[in-house]
């Protein structure tokens, strides 16, 4: 039984190991098409120089110092200079966010939205695509002030079906995030670890979220699944037996 | 002895006291209920009115036939003196009393009522006690009132009271004290119905028209609004119900009026941040009645000076210690093993003790059954009814996870005298005493002195009976603690708890509470602020970031869209959010526990709470225990995990977290004596050493006893590599410290992996090369000097301090508490503890509340102190290396261990790396993952899929139980 996105060309994750990127990626085959996973959280496509980030949750620390919790500044700091290195590293056109690039509406004057308005003047080549989460409500005017283009939920482009809940598609190897996946590595006693983690499974890849302020949720990723760990400036496979 | 001793103990005379009770007799048990036992052994002449005392609460006594104790007098007078104290005594009604009394003689005095008492009043007065009985009922109820006289509300509720017995006193009280005249804080809110009971018990014999009323989380709005609008003379409450009244904008106004605190079982708060939490509470009423007077109710404790000076802080002086205490015979034994093993394995809980403890069941009346963690409970009370079914239904589970609702059964059963065992937790360790129960098992090491006093104190409280409570070994050593504990108890040496200094959590929240209550301006509060013993040198500087942190977000910066307390145009700070306000007043509280789940029936019907990280581990159809009962989980929804009934077989029994604390330094200093003197042949006549003599034999002749100045160091070579196992017999907490200490230092020279393994007696540190301990030892090993800075570096504390991180968030209100029934935050504000870490560590490296985070690791979780000791003590044992061929009866606990701790003192990076190139290796050979876990090695754990992928078929938890050889 074969789907059209499903092909299988395109189905699963070719085993085939990809030169691995020098700046601490992890080259893999995604639908045909070589991938990079990088360990700032991104998933390069280096024929299009397109960059695929999801859940960046911008103003999401805003929103809680707004409610009494103070949260210091600086982490949407952090999230710019992230995207500049790997702009700068790898000759972005573009760059793709796979919803949930708000955590939600920000004031007019927030200081947040002044710091992205500045960093977006100076980037004005810069592609910039985001397909609608669920915190992105209403962030419309938002997204326009920052000359950001909104692609519908599930749009198709070459293999990949861009979308933020991680559901298959039939159209094709969907690009999604949502989950905010992370594995628990555990070693004897106190040694434990959480580790942000790309998982790809045959119809769907999910990404980590890219947004310094956001949690994780542990998933337990299905014997079929590839797993790429975040471990430090670094992207690791994880073996499936090990699960 | 027939004459029981009684004396106070002043200030002065204290510190004599510790070694008068050389004998089987314990001094740390006092006599509960000391007035219950008939007058003439009390000896105290009947005709002698107490001086000054009002004729009715003589009257009161005698109709008892009781007569009020010398300790119960000391309390009184002094109270009318206006001093405060402490009060040491264990649990029961003849401490309640000494400080009830006090105020109920002063409202006595202060009527004129009491002193023409007739006997008219009398008969009235006892026709009054049932009707308060009856009010009792409906306060156990749920109504949460306690009358002393007639129903609250009534109109007519003076009738029963002619004769001017009721006076006119609490009218002039009402008009005079909008708030109660006496707040009673006890540690549990399950405690507070059966203290409300006790205070209400005497009111309407004495002619005192005085409610007592309940303040815990678990009052129902319509009493809230009952009390405030109509306040009782005495209210029972929480630490975090008080806290949570001084939130309140009119706290003031309700508390002013208070003239005594008592904080019952204050050893269970004073050495934690809910004792902090107490203290900032007194400062706070101190403040606003300079005549207030407070006084801790509190068992044995080692410390009870510091404890006293830890409630009062800067009103210490003109305090007094009074000791309730009479002996009370107590008798510590052990329930011997039929065949005791020569290689003691910890991880079997010691089933093999059923068979021995259900026959002293038979033999006993009621009997508690003591584990040291819920798991163990569950398995035994399994194990029980396995051994003997017709039990069913006269035996009971009982723990602190369990519906409240199923505790209230068990401890009315209990009460009663209906059931023939209970097994349980540290839930029974507190609370009004059992009557009937005759007789204690303690199944485990006690760990610690004061826990089995106080374990020991719930058996034998019937006339004429004694306390008596019996060690259950699990594993060969446990004899030795057991033999230990009972010299530690002869020679009266208990357990201090020291109280927490300057926690900048609890600051937080206190800044946040005082603002809501009326608001502040900073010098004053923090001058009262240091009035207190935990903040008594609190500096400007660390108060004034606590204030920035609520008010401009932190020191670095101020953010502009923060606000929580905010200044207003007079200069006084206040939180005007009301939303900020809600969540604050919501989540006050100290108390932190690992997230916990409700338990529930699928059709309906709560069993009780479960710890998330537990329920996290398991698949839905999963089989566990819980309760006493086979469950299988079904599914997990909104922090509640549905289960149905399964069939008994193999379930897997919850790790609950907790009971792992540390043997102690008293108890571990009696085991190194009783070690010691076996080894010299002289524990003859003892019958646990002498059942443990076989093993120390063997222990002889394969490697050495050693003697208290001794430190012994064993080094073994086995198929997983080298082994170095060395007793500094410091507690299992220090061993890790310890053991990470010696393994990083020794790494420096020589780099290498180690696995660690620690318990209560020693560690082991395992490597896959040889290591010249010899040479090291001889070294700088143990040297003193950057000791906290080699600690922290060998131990991986920034992940240790991240997980610290969680509770001093919650404390500071960063996170919500996660507590069933609280509420869940808005789920745009959801971040976890672990997550704020990181973001502060990166861009706040200075906050002040990740500093008190490693401090808390270090204190509370290495216990750097008891640390730098062992050290010490080891740089001037003599060391006694042995090289042997096997694993030795001292090194066999160590290998079974299941702690495997790996060294590493690379960065994350390098050690993911690292654990993926392990998991490559296992993942290319043939060995199943079961062998692969129990090298110690590196798996994922299993968690539940939710999100994005299917749950995988199976997934396999690693069991790690190291292998001998």
């Amino acid at each position: 039984m074969s789907t059209r996105g499903g092909s299988p060309a395109g189905a699963g994750i070719a085993r085939t190991a990809v030169p691995v990127d020098a700046a601490g990626g992890h080259g893999i085959e995604l639908a045909g098409e070589a991938m990079v996973a990088l360990a700032e959280r991104a998933l390069l496509w280096p024929a299009r120089r397109t960059l695929f980030v999801a859940d960046v949750h911008f103003g999401k620390a805003a929103r809680f110092r707004a409610q009494g919790v103070p949260v210091p500044a600086g982490t949407t700091a952090q999230d710019l200079a992230r995207l500049d290195r790997m702009i700068a590293r790898h000759a972005l056109e573009r760059i793709v966010v796979l919803g949930d690039l708000w955590h939600g509406r920000l004031d007019p004057d927030s200081p947040t939205l002044d710091t992205l308005a500045r960093w977006r003047a100076d980037r004005r080549a810069l592609a910039l695509e985001r397909v609608p989460g669920n915190h992105d409500r209403a962030t419309g005017a938002m997204a326009a002030s920052l000359d950001i283009t909104l692609r519908p939920e599930a749009d198709v482009e070459g293999p990949f079906v861009l979308r933020h809940h991680p559901e298959p598609h039939a159209d094709g190897y969907v690009l999604a995030g949502h989950v905010h996946p992370v594995v628990r590595l555990a070693g004897p006693g106190r040694d434990r670890l959480r580790t942000p983690c790309f998982v790809l499974g045959d119809r769907v890849g999910l990404l980590p979220a890219f947004g310094a302020f956001t949690g994780g949720f542990v998933v337990t990723p299905s014997g079929r699944d590839r797993v790429l760990v975040v471990a430090g400036d670094r992207v690791l496979p994880l073996p499936a037996r090990s699960r | 002895m027939s004459d029981p001793v009684r004396r106070r103990a002043t200030r002065e005379d204290t510190r004599a006291d510790g070694s008068s009770g050389a004998t089987a007799r314990a001094p740390g048990a006092a006599r509960d209920r000391a007035h219950a036992r008939p007058r003439p052994a009390c000896a105290e002449p009947s005709t002698a009115s107490p001086r000054g005392l009002p004729d009715v609460v003589g009257q009161w006594f005698e109709a008892r036939g009781w007569t009020p104790f010398p300790f119960q007098r000391e309390v009184w007078e002094a109270y009318a003196e206006g001093r405060s104290g402490l009060l040491h005594a264990t649990t029961g009604a003849g401490k309640t009393h000494a400080v009830w009394f006090a105020a109920l003689i002063e409202a006595l005095r202060e009527s004129g009522a009491g002193e023409t008492a007739s006997a008219a009043a009398q008969d009235t007065a006892r026709r009054g006690r049932s009707r308060a009985r009856t009010a009792v009922i409906a306060a156990g109820a749920g109504v949460g009132t306690v009358d002393g006289s007639e129903g609250g509300e009534s109109p007519g509720g003076g009738a029963g009271f002619p004769g001017g017995a009721r006076s006119q006193a609490p009218d002039r009280a009402r008009a005079t004290a909008p708030g109660p005249r006496v707040l009673w804080i006890t540690p549990m809110r399950a405690l507070a119905t059966d203290t409300a009971r006790a205070l209400a018990e005497p009111l309407a014999e004495l002619g005192l028209d005085w409610r007592v009323a309940l303040r815990t989380g678990d009052t129902p709005s319509s009493e809230r609004a009952r009390q405030q609008r109509r306040p009782p003379q005495a209210l029972v409450t929480t630490p975090e119900s008080l806290s949570l009244m001084l939130a309140q904008a009119d706290a003031r106004e309700r508390l002013s009026g208070v003239r005594l605190l008592v904080v019952d079982e204050w050893h269970e708060l004073v050495g934690n941040k809910r004792g902090v939490q107490v203290q900032l509470a007194h400062s706070r009423l101190a403040a606003w009645n300079p005549a207030l007077r407070a006084w801790a109710l509190s068992a044995t404790l080692g410390n009870l000076e510091q404890a006293c000076a830890a409630l009062l802080g800067a009103r210490e002086a003109g305090s007094v210690l009074v000791r309730g205490q009479l002996p009370r015979t107590l008798v510590v034994d052990t329930v011997l093993p039929e065949a005791p093993e020569r290689f003691p394995w910890a991880g079997h809980l010691g089933l093999r003790m059923v068979e021995p403890v259900a026959r002293e069941i038979e033999r006993s009346g009621t009997t508690l059954v003591f584990t040291n963690v819920r798991s163990q409970a569950e398995l035994w009370y399994q194990a029980l009814l396995e051994a003997r079914p017709d039990w069913a239904g006269q035996i009971a589970l009982h723990h602190g996870s369990l519906d409240r609702r199923l505790r209230d059964w068990v401890e009315a059963g209990l009460r009663e005298g209906s059931l023939r065992a209970v097994v349980c937790t540290s839930s029974l360790d507190l609370g009004v005493d059992f009557l009937p129960v005759e007789r204690v098992l303690q199944v485990g090491s006690p760990k610690g002195i004061a826990r089995l006093l106080q374990r020991a104190g719930r058996s034998g409280h019937a006339p004429g009976r004694i306390s008596r409570v019996s060690c259950v070994p699990t594993h060969s050593f446990e004899l030795v603690e057991a033999a230990a504990a009972r010299r530690a108890v002869e020679a009266g040496r208990v357990e201090p708890r020291h109280p927490p200094e300057a926690p900048v959590d609890v600051l937080v929240q206190h800044l946040v509470t005082v603002a809501l209550g009326g608001g502040f301006t900073p010098e004053a509060l923090h001058a009262e602020v240091r009035t207190t013993h935990a903040y008594r040198a609190l500096s400007k500087d660390t108060f004034d970031w606590a204030l920035a942190f609520v008010t401009t977000g932190g020191s670095l910066a101020a953010y502009p869209e923060y606000r929580r307390v905010q200044v207003d145009e007079d200069g006084v700070y206040r939180v005007p959010d009301r939303a900020i306000a809600r969540r604050h007043r919501m989540s006050i509280g100290t108390i932190v526990g690992e997230a916990a789940m409700q338990v529930r029936y699928l059709r309906g019907g709560s069993l009780g709470t479960i710890e998330e990280s537990f329920v996290s581990r398991l698949q839905p159809g999963q089989a566990f225990l819980f309760g006493g009962r086979v469950l299988a989980l079904r599914r997990v929804r909104d922090m509640t995990a549905f289960v149905e009934r399964a069939k008994p077989g193999s379930a897997v029994v919850p790790r609950w977290q907790g009971g792992r604390s540390p043997l102690s330094t008293e108890l571990a200093d009696a085991v190194v004596a009783l070690i010691a003197e076996a080894g010299a042949g002289r524990t003859g006549d003892l019958p646990e050493m002498a059942c443990v003599s076989r093993l120390l034999e063997l222990q002889a002749r394969w490697s050495v006893v050693p003697s208290a100045d001794e430190l012994l160091v064993e080094t073994t070579r086995t198929r997983e590599g080298y082994h170095l196992f060395c007793f500094p017999f410091a507690g299992r907490l220090v061993h890790t410290g310890l053991a990470s200490l010696l393994g990083w230092r020794v790494a420096r020279h020589d780099p290498n992996t180690f696995s660690l393994a620690v318990n209560d007696y020693g560690f082991e540190l395992l490597s896959a090369r040889p290591v010249d301990w010899a040479a090291a030892f001889a070294g700088d090993l143990l040297a003193p000097h950057s000791l906290r800075e080699d600690l922290l570096a060998s131990l991986n504390a920034g992940e240790l301090a991240r997980r610290r991180f969680r509770e001093i968030a919650r404390v500071a209100g960063l996170v919500d508490t996660g507590l069933p029934g609280a509420p869940r935050r808005a789920r745009d504000l959801q971040a976890s503890a672990g997550l704020l870490h990181d973001v502060f560590e990166r861009h706040d490296p200075g906050n002040l509340l990740l500093e008190q985070a490693r401090a808390e690791v270090l204190r509370d979780e290495l216990e750097f102190e008891r640390l730098s000791g062992a050290l010490a003590r080891m740089r001037v044992q003599r060391l006694r290396a042995v090289a042997t061929a096997h694993p030795t009866p001292f090194a066999f606990p160590l290998l079974a261990a299941r702690i495997r701790e790996r060294l590493s003192t690379e960065r994350a990076g390098d050690r993911i790396a690292r654990m993926v190139a392990e998991l490559e290796r296992v993942a290319g050979d043939a060995e199943p993952l079961s062998v692969h876990a129990q090298a110690g090695d590196i798996v994922p754990a299993a968690a539940p899929v939710r999100g994005a992928n299917p749950a995988p078929a199976r997934t396999l938890r690693p069991r790690r139980h190291g292998r001998a050889r």
